[in-house]
Formats: C-alpha cells, structure tokens, sequence
C-alpha cells in the first residue's frame, strides 16, 4: 500500500510545496494572484507569513519528453513565485500552474489583496487587517472579519461577517450573479447603501431603509447608530441579504 | 428773560424807541458746548483704514481658501492613485459629494482602466456615468475597450439587462 501511494506521488503531475516570509508587520500586505485556486487563509500569532499550495499544471504544462526526443527541464510559469518588494508580499501563480489549492497562515494585522482571475474560492477568516478580495467565479466568504474589506464575487455568492465593534474605513461589497450576504452580530455604527439591480434588499436588522435616488438608479439607505463609514452593496442580478448573523452552517 | 421782566423793563425805561434800540443776546446752542469737530477730521481715515484691512482680510482668506481647496483637491487626487484599496474607495465615496473637475474626471478613468479591484473601478464608474460620460458617443466603449482587468465584468454592470454570469 505505501509503495502504491508513493508510485501515486511520484507520478503525479503535482507540484506541493511551501513558501514563508519572516518578521512581516502590520506595515506589510499580501498580494495573491492566481489563475486557478482555491485559497483559505487563516490567522497566526506568530511573524511569519506561510502559503502552503499545491498545483496541478495542465498536461501542456508538464515535463513530459517531447516528439524530437528531447524533455523540458523547467518551463517557465508553471512554479508559482514568491516575491517582496519593501512592504509587498507578492505570490502569483499564473494560468501554466494549473488548478492550485492554497492555505495562507499569516499575521492577521497586515493586509490581503487576493484576486481569482478565473475560477475558485475564497475563504478568509478571523482577520484584522483590511481585505480587498475577488474571484472570476466562486464564493467568496469572509467570516469574524475586524477590518475594512472590499470584497467581488463576479459568478458567485459573497458572505461577509463583520464582527468589529467599528468600521474602520469604508467597505464594498459587489456580487454580479449570485447572493450577497452581510451579517453585523455587533451592529457597529455605520452607513449602509444597498442596491440590487434585479433583486430585493432583505433584512432583519431594526432599522428603517429610506429610498435614495442617484444616478437613474435607487439606493437603500440607512444608518447603525449614529452612522459612520459607508459599506456599499450592490448586487447586479440578485438578492442582497442584510443580517444580524449568519444563519447556521447546516 | 421772561415776558413779565421784559413788560417791567420796558415801563421802567419809560420809552419804546429806547426799548426797541436794545438787543438781547441769544445764549450759544447747549449742544454746540459738547461738539467736538476736531475728530470729525480723523473718522473718514478711520474708516478708510478699516475698508482697507477688512479687503486684505478677505483677500488673505480667498487666497487661503483656493490654496486649501487646491491642496484638497491634490490630496483626493494622490489617495485615488494609491495601493490602498480602502483609502481609495473612502476617497471615491468622498467625491460622490463633489462636482467633478476634469482632472478629477481623468483620474477616476484610470482608476476603472488600471485597478484591480471591482469596487473601486465600479464606484468610478458610477460617478464618470453620474458626470455624463454615458451621454457622449462612444465615451463608455472605449474606456472599458482600454480597461486592463474586469472589462467584461464593468460591461455587465453597467448594461441595462439581467445577466446571469459575467
């Protein structure tokens, strides 16, 4: 059975590996790119920013030998990279990566920027820093989120959970074919501006919604306790649903 | 002197033409005593010198007040060209409340050709479509033609039909 899994290993086409970066501060953001993924990120106590990934190239990709006899050592792209430059952390897996799988574990302070170009999800929790975050199609769910956030789920559902006891700065979230859903369990003050195109604005917050006009296209608005930032929702097909919590994970 | 101490006066001289011979002198108007004209020299000078300082005043704070919507102006402008997407989008929601200038106006097309993130290039959009940009020929095309990320996610929301996916 062991030599069966290590043949299995060895033979697949599949590029497991890890990555770190040392002393990151709160002064330090993360800029993830990728093609394909799956990323979840997770907090840590410790200095040191971690992206353990694992991809599969696809078979143009790979090292296999070719027609004139001859094999490719390295192509180039297929490894994700890893750079920094001053306070940017930068990992960018291009499309020759192929389909990838990717736990980021990293000081919860600093800032995320993770972008999806063409399908995957996101999932991010228990963060403090801001967190812009985007997938081309796929969920993205950001739960037990203390920061700012700008969050887009272009063919998808976007769940956000904002659990700080304020708002930091403004925040947005925009789904284009999916549902949007934001949960306040703390209910901090602040502004909400909802729009759903071609759906309805649903809530079970106690507080009255006004109709605001902009732009040949109407707004709901209203305030969490005496106002503050904006979150701007918009939902370009669908429902946007305004909580006090998530409902239970089933 | 009354009218009784004149009729006195009169009879006791005996004579009308020596009565009507005397003059009687008028005392000063009382209120000539508390004049005091010597001031009425200064007050047009004070008052040109007070029209004078009250104009610098309104010039310095004119000139303050342009020099502070200038200094706003380049501030709203280097934070819409930041790496911060939430000082951007605090900055985007900032000039939700502004007329748009036409420098204002080319940097919110940047943001919708060169950021990457939605929201951002999405809250731009708006306001470019709010200024008129749907209005000209043509003007919306060939921003999102020389959009580098998200094109056609930018076509789908700001197409007037229901979508399914992007």
């Amino acid at each position: 059975m062991k030599k069966l899994i290590i043949l299995l290993l060895i033979s697949a086409p599949v590029a497991a590996d890890q990555v770190s970066v040392e002393s990151v501060t709160e002064r330090d953001s993360l800029i993830l790119s990728a093609w394909n993924a799956n990323i979840d990120v997770r907090s840590s106590d410790t200095d040191t920013l971690t992206i353990d990934y694992d991809c599969v190239p696809p078979d143009s990709a790979t090292e296999a030998p070719r027609e004139d006899g001859l094999r490719v050592v390295r192509r180039a792209g297929v490894r994700p990279e890893l750079t920094r430059n001053d306070d940017r952390i930068i990992f960018r897996a291009r499309e020759e990566s192929g389909d990838c799988r990717m736990t980021v574990t990293a000081p919860t302070s600093i800032s995320l920027d993770l972008r999806i170009n063409n399908a995957g999800r996101v999932t991010i929790e228990d963060w403090l820093g801001a967190v812009t975050a985007w997938s081309a199609a796929g969920d993205v769910d950001v739960t037990n989120q203390r920061g700012p956030f700008s969050i887009t789920a272009m063919s998808g559902d976007a769940t956000v959970e904002y659990s700080g006891e304020t708002l930091a700065s403004v925040s947005a979230v925009t789904v284009a074919s999916g549902t949007l859903r934001l949960a306040l369990p703390a209910q901090p003050p602040l502004t909400l501006r909802a729009k759903a195109r071609w759906g309805d604005v649903l809530t079970d917050l106690d507080v009255n919604f006004i109709e605001e006009a902009q732009d040949d296209a109407f707004w709901s608005v209203t305030e969490l306790g005496d106002g503050g930032p904006v979150v701007t929702l918009r939902n370009l097909n669908s429902d946007i649903v305004i909580t006090k919590t998530l409902p239970a994970v089933e | 002197m009354n009218q009784e101490s004149k009729k006195l006066w009169r009879d006791a001289l005996g004579s009308d033409a020596a009565w009507d011979a005397m003059r009687f002198e008028e005392p000063p108007p009382l209120a000539a005593s508390f004049s005091r004209p010597e001031r009425k020299t200064y007050r047009p000078w004070a008052i040109a010198a007070s029209c004078a300082a009250l104009a610098v005043s309104i010039a310095v704070n004119v000139l303050l007040f342009n020099e502070l919507s200038a200094t706003r102006s380049d501030y709203l402008l280097a934070s819409l060209n930041t790496e911060s997407s939430p000082m951007r989008l605090a900055t985007l929601d900032t000039l939700r409340r502004q007329k748009l200038s036409d420098d204002m106006q080319s940097a919110l097309k940047d943001v919708v050709r060169y950021s990457s993130d939605p929201n951002a290039q999405l809250a731009a959009l708006e306001l470019l479509l709010g200024a008129g940009l749907s209005s000209r020929q043509g003007a919306l095309d060939k921003l999102l033609d020389e959009t580098r990320d998200n094109a056609a996610f930018l076509r789908a929301a700001t197409s007037d039909t229901k979508t399914e996916s992007t």
